[in-house]
Formats: structure tokens, sequence, C-alpha cells
């Protein structure tokens, strides 16, 4: 009855449709990198769960804010005169808020997931269990982070508390990652860690939703106490918390390779190809076009023999391993065009971009020689030079250029370009950055 | 409505007064503005008059056991713990505050609910408080959109919502219009039967109409306790007033001012 009434006229409601259309609006309204990568909130299971969680970088503070606005609302409606004359004892009155504001942001939190699992049921070839654990830890943690906000909104209850906790939010936000403290102190899972190939940790799950109950068994803790003897008790989960916790995360690593979405799903017919278990469903299309440019690769020395989706691995021998969703340096959407395919095999002799992480690859000119490099050794295998996938856009003068280095090395001997293309392909294979391909291709 | 009653209702009462207060000290802030009150209240309807400042809201807290008393004894129902008290107390405070998201059927039903009653028996005792409270037709209606004297009506309704053994009204005549005034007295004396009503007021001629007896309270002392008509005698023409009532007031503290 109490529960009923809460439902409906605490900020229960409104933080569950805010939540609600904060998030539909956000994965709808923008061109966010959650439609893009190995892992689209609306294909893959893994994607839906990690790019909600992703989300929460924006909403856990305004939901501290939120929850603050509610504990504000004993102060506002000036109650506590008329409550404090009253038997029933204070956690019991403020259980039936703390359930309406989780049935709320609960209410919210399926929503979007049927929304964006019809989806993904629709298209996924891979399902598994192993998202509901991490999306249910980001629900977990809103559910903190309100109660959290309402708790400290009842400590001090000003006008300024709401938009001070939700700014203080983002700071706590940005600091714990700058100064060093493990970012999964908060709920948020970053962007370049999403991908299909990979899954958070069962230990960085369990330790993630531990701290968030501790949250928010504080925040509930605070919104009850009504001295501060009971105050200073209700900080102790938290306490206790950050001391297990921050020990724990600092060591563990966050995401772990899922086995078995990388398992391979080949194709044997004349030329192995294979795609990873993930993107089973994409194997028909990339077949035909791998089976093509893996023919093109014959011309090499000692040549591969099939063509696999590259997942967390570097190459093994014999195996071209491309990327189909994306090089890791700049484009981070599904090939789509056969012949995009093709050149995307074909790319620096059959091999991945070398990217070891270090800001050194990341650096224009650095980039910008390797992509020219693997650019010409593809467009030896075709005969005619055309830029690759995710490298359309780059500036004429790099176009000019790739024009002039294609021609000195046309001008090469025939035996000199087999080479020289066989040359770039072991280093490349090699992936040391101090190695220039294009010196490689062009040098005198 | 039928309803249950359980043996703790129709057990005859082993306590003579409802409110026994004996040298009760109660301090407002740094003040004791509550200073030595020696009272015994049974059931009735109980008017505590004073000029402003005279510790009624403070006695009124103290009663509603908001406020713990500095010194002194304070006998609620018998010396029942804290928690019966409370189950058994309805309390409209001076500035009553409610949820305005709520309608005033919720609040009141969440009132009961905070005064522990039985599941069963809270939408009977809602309505019914509802009823008494003259808000059947704004039941439903958001405690926001409602007048002042409504919202106060409402702060009725949920103060005798668990038919309190003791009804503690601070000012509860404040916003309303004459006719809910009257129907408010109406209210007041279908209550006296079996509750003990102490009813805070500056407005003596609510006192005259509704309540069986009187307790004046100045600079935190009792300067006089008795009925109505006696309040009314200690008066003479020349004391200031417009009521006998008044001029009894106005000489009663004037006495007590000339006596300290």
């Amino acid at each position: 009855m109490i529960l009923r009434t809460e439902l409906r006229r605490s900020a229960a409601p409104v933080i569950g449709v805010g939540v609600l259309l904060f998030t539909v609006g956000m994965l709808y309204g923008m061109s966010g990198p959650w439609w893009k990568g190995t892992a689209p909130w609306h294909e893959q299971w893994t994607g839906l769960a990690q790019w909600v969680r992703y989300l929460g970088v924006f909403l856990w503070p305004l939901l501290l804010g939120a929850g603050a606005w509610h504990g504000l609302r004993d102060r506002r409606a000036g109650v506590r005169e008329l409550l404090s004359s009253t038997p029933r004892s204070a956690w019991r009155r403020v259980l039936p808020t703390a359930g309406a504001l989780a049935i709320g942001l609960a209410g919210a939190f399926v929503v979007v997931l049927v929304v964006g699992g019809v989806q993904v049921a629709l298209t996924a070839s891979y399902f598994h269990v192993k998202w509901v654990p991490v999306a249910a830890v980001g629900l977990l943690a809103y559910l903190g982070a309100v109660l959290l906000g309402a708790g400290l909104g009842r400590l001090v209850p000003s006008l300024l508390t709401p938009p001070v906790l939700a700014v203080g939010g983002v700071a706590v936000q940005i600091s714990l990652i700058q100064s060093g403290w493990p970012e999964w102190l908060t709920p948020t899972i970053e962007a370049p860690e999403i991908t299909v190939f990979t899954t958070v940790s069962v230990p960085v799950t369990l330790v993630q939703a531990l701290w968030f109950a501790a949250i928010a068994a504080t925040g509930f803790g605070l919104l009850a106490a009504n001295q501060a003897r009971l105050r200073l008790a209700a900080l102790l989960p938290v306490v206790l918390g950050l001391a297990i916790t921050v020990p724990v995360l600092s060591q563990q690593d966050s995401h772990v390779a899922d086995r078995d979405a990388v398992a391979m799903v080949c194709d044997e017919q004349d030329g192995r190809v294979c795609v990873t278990r993930a993107h089973e469903a994409e194997l028909a299309r990339f077949a035909g076009p791998a089976r093509e440019a893996l023919a093109l690769l014959a011309k090499l020395p000692d040549a591969p023999t099939s063509v696999e989706e590259l997942a967390d691995e570097r190459p093994r021998d014999g195996v071209v391993a491309v990327s189909l969703f994306g090089d890791g340096v700049r484009g981070s959407e599904a090939l789509d065009d056969p012949a995009d395919i093709r050149l995307s095999v074909l790319a620096g002799a059959g091999t991945p971009l070398c990217v070891d992480g270090s800001e050194e690859t990341y650096r224009w000119a650095v980039t910008t020689r390797m992509a020219m490099a693997r650019t010409v050794a593809a467009a030896w295998f075709t005969g005619e030079l055309a830029p690759l996938p995710y490298y359309r856009e780059m500036p004429t003068t790099e176009g000019a250029a790739v024009q002039r280095v294609w021609r000195t090395f046309r001008a090469l001997p025939e035996t000199a370009q087999r080479a020289r293309v066989a040359e770039l392909r072991d280093a490349a294979l090699d992936c040391d950055p101090a190695v220039d391909l294009l010196d490689i291709l062009v040098a005198p | 409505m039928a309803r249950v009653v359980d043996a703790a209702e129709v057990a005859p009462r082993t306590y003579p007064w409802e409110i026994a207060a004996t040298d009760l000290r109660v301090r407002a802030g740094r003040r004791m503005a509550v200073d030595g009150v020696d009272l015994s209240l049974a059931t009735g309807v109980h008017g505590l008059l004073g000029p402003n400042g005279a510790g009624k809201t403070t006695l009124i807290r103290a009663l509603a056991t908001v406020l713990r008393p500095a010194s002194g004894e304070l006998d609620l129902l018998g010396g029942a713990d804290v928690r019966e008290v409370r189950r058994r107390l309805g309390y409209l405070p001076q500035e009553f505050g409610f949820y305005r998201r709520f309608t005033v059927r919720e609040f009141v039903e969440y009132m009961a609910w905070l005064k522990e009653m039985p599941k069963v028996d809270i939408p009977g005792a809602v309505q019914r408080a509802i009823e008494r409270a003259g808000l059947t037709d704004r039941a439903d209606s958001k405690l926001k959109t409602l007048s002042g004297g409504m919202v106060r009506r409402a702060g009725i309704a949920q103060a005798i919502v668990n038919d309190p053994a003791i009804l503690l009204l601070d000012e509860p005549t404040a916003g309303l219009d004459p006719a809910q005034r009257m129907q408010f007295r109406q209210l007041l004396r279908d209550l006296t039967e079996d509750t003990c009503v102490v009813v805070s007021t500056h407005l003596v001629e609510d006192v005259a109409a509704a309540c069986s007896d009187v307790i004046l309270l100045d600079n935190g002392r009792v300067v006089f306790q008795g009925a109505a008509t006696e309040l009314a005698a200690a008066g003479t023409a020349a004391d200031a007033g417009d009521s006998p009532m008044e001029r009894g007031y106005s000489a009663l503290l004037a006495r007590k001012g000339a006596a300290g």
C-alpha cells in the first residue's frame, strides 16, 4: 500500500522515466560508438550490456543529484516534526521509498534491455548469459548512486546539494582516472574496452557488485539515520567496501578473453575462411571476397592459405588475419562492400595493422606512412591503386604522395617488387614499430 | 463499519490520567520554555491558552514525544513506553508539513501506517477520519491543490486516524474560516468521550466554545487551571477584553505579572 503510494508520488517514477528517456535517447539519438565496433549495442549481447554501462559515465552523477533531490523531500515538506512523533522506526519508514526507487530504476533498465535485446535476438548468432551479471551490476550501481544521493541530501538538506553532488560525481570520475585509482570504482565501462571478444572478468563483476551494494547500504543508512552515531555507522559499508575493492580492483584485469566468442567458425571449401563465433552471421558475406583475395595473395612466396577474422591474438603462420570491424586505429564500422573486404585482406600484403598500443602508433606521420605502405602493397596484388577502407578521407596531399610512391614502386623490376612486398609482409607480421614499412617498399 | 476490536482497546484503563506531568521542564533551544509545569489531564478537551512565547508549543511538543524533557516527570497513558504512546497519539503540529504530491487519502494512509495500525484496519480508519474532518469530496485530491483551510483539515484527519487516546492540536483553527471553525468545534465535542484532547490556541473564543477546561500558561508555568466558567469568573469589568473569557484571561495574566 505504502510502496504503491511511493511508486506513484516519490521521485521514483521521475527517476525511472528519466533514466529510460536518457538512455534510449542517447542510444538512438546519437551516432555514438555504441553503433560501431565489434559489439554494437543492438547486435551483440555483450555490447548491449556494456554500452548501457558505458552510458553510466553521464548517468550516475545525474542519479546522485536526483537522489539528493529526493533526500530533501522531508525537509522540503517540513514533515520531520510530524514523523518524529510516530512509532515506526526510521529504517522501516525509508524501506518502501528505497523499494520504489529500486523498482523505478529496474523498470527503466529492463525496458532498455528489452528494446536492445529484441534487436540483438534478431541478429546475434552468438548467445550467452555472461552479459547478464554485467548489466545487473550496472543496475545495482545506479541504485547505489540514487540511495547515496538521497542519504547525502538528507544529511545536508540544502538546495545546493543536488547540483553539487552531480558536478562532484563528474569530478570524482575524472580524478579517479587521473590519480590512478581503479576506474572500476565507478560503474562506467570505457569505450575502447568494449569488444565482443572479451568479457568483464568474473572477479571484477563480483567485487563491483559488492562495492555498489556497500554504497547502496551507506546511502540507505544515511537516509534512515537520525542520530550522529547512526550516521557514522552508516559510513561503515563504504569504508569496508573501499578497503576490499581497491586492492582487488587494482590487481585485476578488467576484461578477459571470451573464449566462446573468439572460437573460429570456418568455411573450409577451397581456401579456408573463418570468422569468430561472435560474428558467425558474417561468414557467408565474408567468405567470397576473402577467398578472391586469398587467390591474389598466392603471388607471394610462401603464400598464406587461409583467412581468419582477427580477434584478440596475432595471426598464426599461413593465416591472414583480418579485422572486420575497423583496423584498431581508424575505423570501427563493419566492412560491408565486397571490394572493401578484398582490400582489407590484401592490405599490407595480408597483414593486420601493427598496433602495439603505444603513443607512437597513433602519431599522424607514423600512421600515414604505414597506411601508404599498406595501400601500395595491396595495389600490387590488384594492379590498381585504391584507398583502403577507413583511409578514404585522408587528405589529398597524402593522396598525391601515395601516387608518387606507387609510381616509384612500379618502376622497380618485377622480381624486386615481389621481393620487397614479401619483405614488407614479414616485417609487418613481426610488428616492430621501429621498422618503417614504406622504406622497405621504395628506399633505394 | 464493523471492525475487529482487540483486547487492549476494551481493557479497563489502569491509570487515572492520560497525561501526568510533575515539575516538568523542557528546553526550546537554550531557553527553558516550559519551566516547572504540573499537570494532570484525563479525557476531555483541554484548552491550552497563553500569550505568544508562553511555552504552549514547547509543552505540546514534549507531550508529542518529539522533545525530551530536561527534567521532571512526564507520564503518558500511565507510563507506557514511547512506542506504545506514539501508537495512541494524534498530533497536529503548529506548522503542519505534508508531502505535496500525495493525495489526502494517501497521506492519511501513510500516517496510519507510521502509527503502526493493523493493515486491515487502515482503509476503513482512513475513510472515517477523512469524513470526520469534512474532506470526503477532496479525499483523492493532491494536497498541493488544497486551500489552507482544507490542508488544516487534512492535518486533523491524519491526527485522528488512529482514534488516539491523546490528541494534541497546536493552533488547529489557524487558517479556518468561521464555518470551518464551528465544524471543528463540533468535531472536538464528538471526540471527548474517550480521548484526552489538548488544544493549544491563542483564540480565547475557541476555548470558550469547545473546551471543558482551560490551562493558562505564561512564561513556561501554569498560572491557571480550571473550568472555562472559572476563567470567565476571574475577570471583572475593569479588565481588558470583549467577552467574559477574554476579561478573565487578561485578569489572570495581569495578576500573575503583578505577583511576579
